[in-house]
């Protein structure tokens, strides 16, 4: 991916059954310390109810009482090392993650890219979705995607420099069924605990399966998302993927 | 004397990014590869390494709005 890593294998996880936020941030952790060796690695999962802020949320000094009270309301507090703001997870929400080495230093490029086999995969799901910064809804970005001027998904990452090559985590959360529409009053809430003056406007945010033409066509949307993802992600490269989950 | 500059290629225009912390102590001394600054910009959290070995001043503080090109330390 990224120009210079096309060709390279590429391994994917994709986890069935919701699973705790916190462990899997840990394994994404480790496997960006590991991208110096590593393949390209795509991860797909459903998290548990969970709120993931990013370290300079971490570092506000109402931090601890906001996720006591997140986590009082079952919305266990992780921190994220990708920048941002908080993000609102649920069963109802897809988290698509992808490692590899790039010999671009240029985030933007990372941000198009992804952001366009996204697009497509969603497409195939007769979703239009386009790179748009949707201000007001939670965890806003240049790199929101959107339908209708309503936020559906975002991406963030992490990066460092080695000996001019770029390590690339960068990640997105897809709002996918309708359960996670409650998810941005948890985060204004969470934002009022810790103090700040930002809000996240459920108003500015909408699910996929809001945005199906034919509602009928909402059963297994998130297999069917899973699926599509795959595929394009496979069809973007020579060599074919290797399953590891 | 080194320079500890953001990398020019790092983003497509003039967005402001921010120094999010340094990992070590103005003054402090250094090894050439190991990570002394964290930035954000546009939801992507970067490392920067340090270029060489030496002592650490910080010209940036953490907080501070930089934009790329700019140096933000240096290492003598």
């Amino acid at each position: 991916m990224d120009g210079g890593c096309a060709g390279r294998d590429l391994t994917i996880d994709r986890l069935a059954d919701p699973c705790a936020a916190a462990e899997q941030l840990t394994i994404e952790q480790a496997i960006f310390e590991g991208l110096t060796q590593a393949p390209e690695r795509l991860r797909l999962w459903r998290p548990l109810p969970a709120l993931i802020a990013t370290l300079g949320e971490a570092n506000r000094p109402d931090f601890a009482r906001a996720a006591a009270r997140a986590a009082a309301r079952g919305l266990a507090v992780w921190v994220r090392s990708s920048g941002g703001g908080a993000v609102c997870l649920g069963p109802g929400s897809l988290v698509v993650s992808h490692f590899h080495r790039s010999p671009r230093n240029d985030i933007d490029a990372s941000y198009r890219q992804f952001a366009g086999l996204l697009t497509e995969a969603v497409a195939a799901l007769d979703v239009p979705l386009r790179e748009e910064h949707v201000l007001g809804a939670y965890c806003d970005g240049r790199f929101d995607l959107a339908w209708q001027g309503r936020k559906v998904g975002g991406i963030a990452q992490r990066r460092r420099l080695r000996d001019g090559v770029a390590h690339v985590w960068i990640h997105a959360v897809l709002a996918v069924d309708a359960t996670a529409l409650r998810y941005p009053e948890a985060v204004s809430e969470f934002y009022a605990n810790l103090g700040a003056t930002r809000l996240a406007d459920p108003r500015c945010t909408t699910t996929l399966s809001h945005c199906l033409a034919d509602a009928s066509n909402a059963c297994d949307l998130m297999s069917r998302l899973g699926d599509a993802i795959v595929r394009v992600f496979t069809l973007s490269r020579p060599n074919p993927p290797r399953f590891a989950a | 004397m080194t320079e500890i500059r953001i990398p020019q290629d790092l983003w497509d225009d003039d967005r402001e990014g921010v120094i999010v912390s340094w990992l070590y102590l103005d003054g402090a001394i250094v090894e050439p590869g190991k990570v002394v600054v964290e930035l954000a910009v546009e939801k992507a959290q970067m490392e920067l390494a340090a270029p060489a070995a030496g002592r650490l001043t910080i010209l940036a503080a953490a907080d501070a709005i930089v934009t790329r090109g700019q140096v933000i330390g240096r290492i003598e």
